[in-house]
């Protein structure tokens, strides 16, 4: 193999791809991206078997080939590399040279015969296609992928939910102590489909997003073939083995009327928040919100770390209450709101409270269910 | 100060403690384990089978072809056992206060600086006090708790565990300081602590029989084959032996922190009698484990983040493996974490010996407690268990996948 490829197209390839690839899998070929040139382009992609990643951009070849060379090691030395065409050639013992066009610097990689990589999933061609704006898309995932659980030993909420009816879109996920759901309209489609997107693989397709926004690419389209769903935007295709399991009945645990709703301005609640916070307690988070007249108040008393105490204005004027929350919950839904006012439903101190933005869309709906402290 | 410590064996334990239910079987051979042609193993067997190859740890099926026909087939006895053995600690806790339970039928005794406690007169020699007092000591448990011991003394653990095997059935045998090697020396190989099957059948084909054959070993290429075990017995001849102390409390069904006085941790430990090979009854184990640990934590009101599991193979290889999640004292989340660490760490097929679960993190009562949303309405089990533990104690309710577990004492 040799081709040359202008580096910033290169390196975009690989910095899609060297994050999917499997650094610690027992198949050491997977630790690796693969680089095939064929016609006029250079194709880069990784897999870890779950997820996969490929994307190919205009290149002069020379000589067709591929190999397949470490991810992380490949991304950095290209990387590294000045502005310009970097030429990548290929000995018979998958020695890979990498040099810059006309200029001193290269490196030798020790590569694998292309062979050897494992073979990426590919949608049937009878597969129906969706097509979603990737704004959408984003803003889906932007609203919801913080309360996706952690604990990979429960695949069913290490996920996000995603669902299309009708021409809805939605996307919840949950950790079992928090919950989000957002949903918006996508005119014009009507299709069913029911997708849990493994949380390796949200993390991958909102890097893949940032990068079609950036590049003015403004439609995505999905595929669901077999157990794999597939994104494609511009030239690149990422798949993913969807999680076979059931989620959370998530409808029963959203309050469908909360007793007392109010209205707070978002930036200051969550000023305040971050505020009270630094006194809140490492391991829980746990600050407490009170409920008087005309304002919400955000309390931490703790022995270790001392007092804290704030306010800002609400249109309150019910009985006080008071309820603990973890901090982090609500910053992390307040951050990723954008109207300036947000809604905060609160029942009883055991129960549920809900965040939502204040204005309410005619096209999307957005919801943040939040579980209290028992402080 | 010489060190004077006491292994203090009791015979054929769980057949003893099944005589005291049942005076008829005086006098009778005896198997305890399960019944004649169950599955299972061996886990006692009395003098009187021992001559046809009843021994502990052969399987039941075998036992049954090898036993006479009036020998009585008994199931074990869970629990039970384990409260004779604290009653015939609490005898030997009047002796000494140093003892550490070596496991349900076994423990050790530190004598040392007793000698003028038990002395009878200025002159009497200090091992000959000593001795007369484990006498007592094993007289004791005999008229009080009716069942037989037997005792042996020397200057380390492996001579007195030697010396009580020798001092058998009901006898106390004292090895004198400067007398090791005069004891230990005519006696096969096999005796030393240490010296398996496998290791006696080399020895055996290289020609050496007893451990005086071993330690007179010419120089040569036979000696520094057994250069270990010669180095460890040329230690314990000189009564300098590397385990000079106790060693840890290793009783069978090991607690700590039973009286919870500090946030610290929590886990229970057990030690099996014959090693286990079936991992379905090694996931038994430790959800019974489990459940006992999240019982203790719910008794103190507090939650762990950080789960434990504790494996020794049957080697005695032995390690532990730790998951942090999200606070919990539910059996079924402990559980599942415990499983999940099990199924990483179990990577050689040899049996395990001892299965443990440790809770630690630990979180009081008065820590915020993050709830969890209402997706599942049902009430978790252990609190339901706690209510009926309460009334009719520990004993009296438990997990269904936990059935066939050893029992806590």
């Amino acid at each position: 193999m040799d081709v040359v490829i202008p580096k910033k197209d290169l390196n975009k390839l690989l910095d899609r791809c060297h994050g999917v690839a499997d650094k610690k899998s027992a198949l050491p070929a997977l630790a690796n991206v693969l680089l095939t040139a064929e016609g006029r382009s250079l194709r880069v992609a990784a897999t870890d078997l779950y997820l996969a990643m490929s994307g190919s951009a205009d290149a002069e070849i020379v000589t067709g080939g591929s190999i397949a060379v470490p991810a992380k090691d490949m991304f950095d030395r290209v990387r590294s590399m000045p502005e310009g065409p970097i030429q990548i050639s290929t000995t018979d013992g998958a020695q890979t040279i990498v040099k810059a066009v006309g200029q001193p610097r290269r490196f030798t990689l020790h590569g694998l015969p292309g062979n050897d990589f494992p073979l990426l999933p590919r949608p049937n061609a009878d597969s129906p296609a969706l097509e979603i704006p990737v704004d959408l898309l984003s803003l889906l995932i932007a609203r919801t992928h913080f309360s996706i659980s952690g604990d990979e030993t429960r695949a069913h909420v290490n996920s996000a939910l995603f669902e299309w009816s009708g021409d809805r879109v939605r996307m919840v996920t949950t950790d079992g102590h928090r919950l989000s759901k957002m949903e918006a309209s996508v005119p014009g489609t009507s299709a069913t489909a029911t997708m849990l997107i493994p949380l390796k693989a949200v993390g991958a397709l909102r890097g893949l997003l940032d990068q079609a926004r950036s590049d003015k690419i403004s439609t995505l389209t999905i595929q669901q073939s077999g157990p794999n769903a597939f994104f494609t935007v511009g030239s690149m295709m990422f798949s993913v083995k969807l999680v076979d399991a059931q989620f959370p009945p998530y409808q029963q645990v959203i309050p469908a009327s909360p007793a007392r709703t109010v209205r707070a301005p978002r930036l200051p609640f969550s000023d305040a928040l971050k505020a009270i916070q630094l006194a809140a307690s490492d391991r829980t988070g746990g600050v407490k919100l009170s409920l008087v007249p005309g304002a919400l108040r955000i309390t931490s008393e703790s022995p270790e770390s001392g007092n804290a105490f704030d306010e800002i204005p609400v249109d309150y004027n019910g009985p006080e209450m008071m309820i603990g929350f973890n901090a982090k919950y609500f910053l992390d839904v307040l951050s990723a709101i954008d109207e300036e006012e947000v809604a905060l439903g609160l029942s009883g101190e055991l129960d549920p409270a809900v965040i939502m933005p204040g204005i309410e869309s005619t096209t999307s709906s957005y919801i943040a269910v939040v579980m209290p402290m028992r402080i | 100060m010489p060190a004077r410590i006491c292994c203090l064996d009791l015979d054929t334990f769980f057949v003893s403690v099944e005589r005291l239910f049942n005076p008829s079987l005086v006098g009778k051979p005896v198997v305890v384990g399960g019944e004649r042609g169950a599955r299972g193993v061996v886990t006692a067997a009395s003098y009187e089978v021992r001559p046809f190859g009843v021994r502990s740890g052969i399987s039941l099926l075998e036992a049954s072809r090898l036993a006479p026909p009036n020998a009585v087939f008994l199931p074990t006895r869970h629990g039970a056992y384990s409260d004779y053995s604290a009653r015939v600690r609490e005898v030997i806790e009047r002796y000494s206060p140093e003892v550490r339970a070596a496991s349900i039928d076994e423990f050790y005794i530190d004598f040392a600086g007793c000698e003028g406690l038990y002395r009878q007169s200025e002159n009497e020699d200090g091992d000959a006090a000593i001795e007369r007092a484990v006498r007592a000591m094993c007289a004791a448990i005999r008229r009080e708790i009716n069942l037989p011991a037997s005792a042996g003394i020397g200057a380390t653990r492996v001579i007195a565990k030697v010396a009580s095997g020798r001092a058998k059935p009901e006898g106390v045998l004292l090895v004198p300081q400067g007398g090791e090697r005069a004891f230990l020396l005519p006696l096969p190989v096999r005796k030393l602590p240490g010296i398996g099957p496998k290791t006696e059948e080399r020895l055996v084909a290289d020609g050496i029989h007893t451990l005086g054959d071993l330690a007179n070993l010419p120089t040569g290429p036979l000696r520094s084959k057994y250069s270990r075990v010669l180095a460890f017995l040329e230690r314990e001849i000189a009564g300098n032996g590397p385990v000079k102390s106790l060693g840890r409390e290793r009783p069978a069904f090991h607690e700590h922190d039973p009286e919870g006085l500090d946030l610290g941790s929590i886990s229970n430990e057990r030690t099996f009698f014959s090693s286990l090979h079936d991992e379905s009854r090694v996931l038994t184990e430790l959800l019974s484990l489990a459940e006992r640990v999240c019982f203790r934590a719910r008794k103190r009101g507090i939650r762990a983040r950080t789960v434990t599991l504790k494996l020794r193979y049957s080697d005695f290889d032995t390690f532990t493996r730790a998951r942090t999640m999200e606070a919990t004292s539910d059996e079924a989340k402990v559980y599942s974490a415990i499983v999940q660490l099990y199924r990483v760490a179990k990577k050689r097929r040899l049996p395990i010996r001892l299965v443990g679960v440790g809770l630690s993190n630990l979180i009081g009562p008065e820590e915020a407690e993050q709830l969890s949303l209402p997706f599942c309405t049902a009430r978790p089990v252990g609190p339901i268990m706690d209510e009926i533990r309460e009334k009719y104690g520990y004993e009296s309710v438990h997990l269904g996948g936990s059935a066939g577990a050893r029992r806590v004492p």
